[in-house]
């Protein structure tokens, strides 16, 4: 998996460079309504990955993952509005609750496999989304139910994680998901991603040879939830309104896991892929034919799904590498005829 | 030097089916013990709670004495036993070298010193397929010396072997032999599932014969060659007189 995945990277590595670039530099040129696009591929890249950390890794289907992005952005929310906590701070601890609460869901649901674990996990999102718009208070803390959270505006305070301009919590977001590839890349390249793709693989066969299998699911799910939350409030700081129905919603969590299945389970850049695939597909449709035909974009979802499916189960990214590898080489060889294929 | 595995009275029942019917026997530690027995005998049955893959219905298995009867796998792996499966289980999106890894991640957390263990473990080996050929590509036999590697990285003392020969030609018998071999040398106990009698009768100190999950008989390869009841039962007459 390592090995052969750099190689391939690092070989197509002016095309990545060219893309990070214009992740990178692009938003700073465009308009307001282009930004926002830019602004939520990187915002679903965020919440991919996340779900790829421990889904990716461990190859079960997580449908609930939104729960635990509605948790953290109702924890530094509700840090902020009712406790004037500053969302910096408020982040971490969202992060750190939402992780333990993760680990614990994780207990029981990761004893069940492939179907089960599935409908567990949509269960559980429904559960929390029930929940949370049906109750205003809950042990004293005032959750305001179906209205959900709306945070005032107070200006352009950075102290507030609060900004005027869109291109300001653009680079905030491109801050998290740098954080949260790099994580991502040193699992993989850890002994817990070695475990992690040993019990994907085969969990009889790493059990077999010392891994606690819960264990090392656990963590990945801990560290998973505790990314996923600052997306969470990031979410919460830019829309300034949490609301439960859309926040812990089904769609949210299908959402999520989709764009990192599409994108390459397992994979360290494949999330942001699928992502850079998706949502501005879903963005364009929306705001093309949102009026006329309502759910268009859903349905060309499905399209792109069950083709990824059928051509490349393992997701784009290797295909997509592969791809851009020979176009590399190609060009290249036109320069220097002397460069030889196959180089290493 | 006493046993490092025991058996007491252990029988497996799946539903109705007797796979392991009342077992008792111990293996002495150092040495290389071949346990055979006809299809469906439980041999893999006896592997599988030896390792603690699932507990058996009755009876207790004792490892370095200690009762291990309801121990997890995992736990059986860190103490010192590792096993090979009967249908090999590679990680497929792995390579080779990886493979090894995972094994030997047991002991240590950096990746450099688990890679450098791996690459002694292809090296002792003896695979030729290469490092970083991805496991899911490689022939029958390279399954089994990965099977045989990845255990072998997690540097156990009791290494349980199930059919590691079967698929295998003469010529790579023989090297698989010299393996075992190879692997008793370094102080680790061996217990070899085989259907190929003449090899395990040449390769182990001591013959276990299996029959309908009960023990049949077991001795040393000519006791047991020379056993009635294993020669009507499993070996067959011809088998007597090819001695
Ligand atoms: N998990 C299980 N559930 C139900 N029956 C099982 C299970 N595992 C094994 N058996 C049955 O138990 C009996 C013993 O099986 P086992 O695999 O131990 O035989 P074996 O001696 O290893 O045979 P072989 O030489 O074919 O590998 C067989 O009849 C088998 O069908
Ligand atoms: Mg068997």
């Amino acid at each position: 998996m390592n090995t052969k995945e750099h190689s391939n990277f690092f070989q197509g590595k002016v095309f990545a460079i060219l893309g990070l670039l214009i992740l990178l530099i692009v938003p700073n040129f465009v308009d307001t309504n282009v930004q926002i696009v830019f602004i939520l591929i990187l915002f679903y890249a965020l919440c991919a990955s996340c779900w790829n950390i421990v889904c990716g890794f461990v190859g079960e289907l997580s449908l609930g993952h939104a729960v635990f992005l509605g948790v953290g952005a109702y924890i530094s929310s509700l840090l902020l509005m009712d406790c004037s906590l500053s969302p910096w701070i408020g982040m971490f601890i969202a992060a750190a609750i939402t992780a333990v609460f993760g680990v614990i869901v994780g207990l029981p649901c990761f004893r069940l496999h492939g179907p089960y674990f599935a409908l567990t996990t949509i269960a559980l999102g429904e559960l929390i989304r029930i929940f949370v718009e049906n109750n205003e208070t809950v042990f004293g803390i005032n959750l305001r139910g179906a209205m959900g959270l709306v945070l005032k505006q107070s200006g352009n305070q950075f102290i507030a994680f609060e900004f005027a301009n869109k291109i300001t919590y653009y680079y905030v977001l491109v801050a998290l998901v740098a954080v949260t590839i790099l994580v991502t890349w040193l699992i993989k390249n850890s002994k817990l991603g070695f475990y992690l793709t040993a019990i994907k693989s085969d969990p009889d066969a790493a059990e077999s040879l010392g891994i606690k299998l819960t264990k090392y699911k656990l963590i990945a799910m801990g560290i998973s939830c505790f990314l996923i939350s600052f997306a969470g409030t990031f979410y919460a700081q830019y829309f300034r309104y949490v609301g439960p129905s859309r926040i812990f919603s089904h769609d949210m969590s299908v959402q999520i896991a989709l764009i990192a299945l599409v994108g390459g389970q397992g994979t360290v850049f494949g999330p942001l892929m699928g992502a850079c695939l998706l949502v501005p597909i879903t963005e364009f449709l929306s705001e093309e034919f949102g009026g006329t035909l309502p759910g268009l974009h859903l349905f060309i979802y499905g399209i792109v799904m069950i083709l990824v499916v059928l051509y490349m189960p393992r997701g784009i990214f290797h295909p997509v590498t592969k791809l851009f590898k020979s176009i590399e080489a190609k060009l290249f060889s036109f320069g220097k005829k002397s460069v030889q294929k196959g180089e290493k | 030097m006493g046993e490092i595995i025991r058996l007491e009275h252990v029988s497996k029942k799946f539903g109705g089916l007797v796979a392991v019917d009342d077992f008792s026997g111990e293996i002495e530690t150092g040495s290389i013990v071949g346990l055979i027995g006809p299809n469906g005998a439980g041999k893999t049955t006896l592997f599988n709670m030896m390792s603690c893959t699932y507990p058996p219905t009755s009876g207790k298995i004792f490892y370095k004495g200690v009762d291990v009867t309801k121990a997890r796998t995992d736990t059986m792996a860190a103490r010192g036993l590792a096993r090979t499966f009967q249908v090999t289980k590679p990680f497929g999106d792995m390579t080779v070298v990886e493979n090894f890894m995972v094994g030997a991640f047991l002991h240590t957390k950096d990746r450099a010193t688990a890679r450098k263990q791996a690459e002694e473990i292809y090296d002792y080996i003896g695979m030729s397929c290469g490092r970083d050929k991805p496991a899911n590509e490689t022939t029958t036999v390279d399954r089994k010396k990965l099977e045989i590697g990845r255990a072998l990285a997690t540097k156990p003392e009791l290494l349980l072997l199930d059919e590691v020969m079967a698929g295998c030609n003469p010529q790579e018998k023989l090297e698989l032999v010299e393996t075992c071999r190879k692997i008793q040398k370094c102080g680790i106990t061996l217990v070899v599932i085989e259907h190929d009698i003449k090899t395990i009768m040449t390769l182990c100190e001591k013959i276990v014969i299996l029959h309908r999950g009960a023990k049949l008989t077991e001795g040393t390869p000519e006791q047991v060659a020379n056993d009635p009841r294993a020669i009507s039962a499993y070996l067959g007459e011809d088998y007597h007189a090819g001695c």
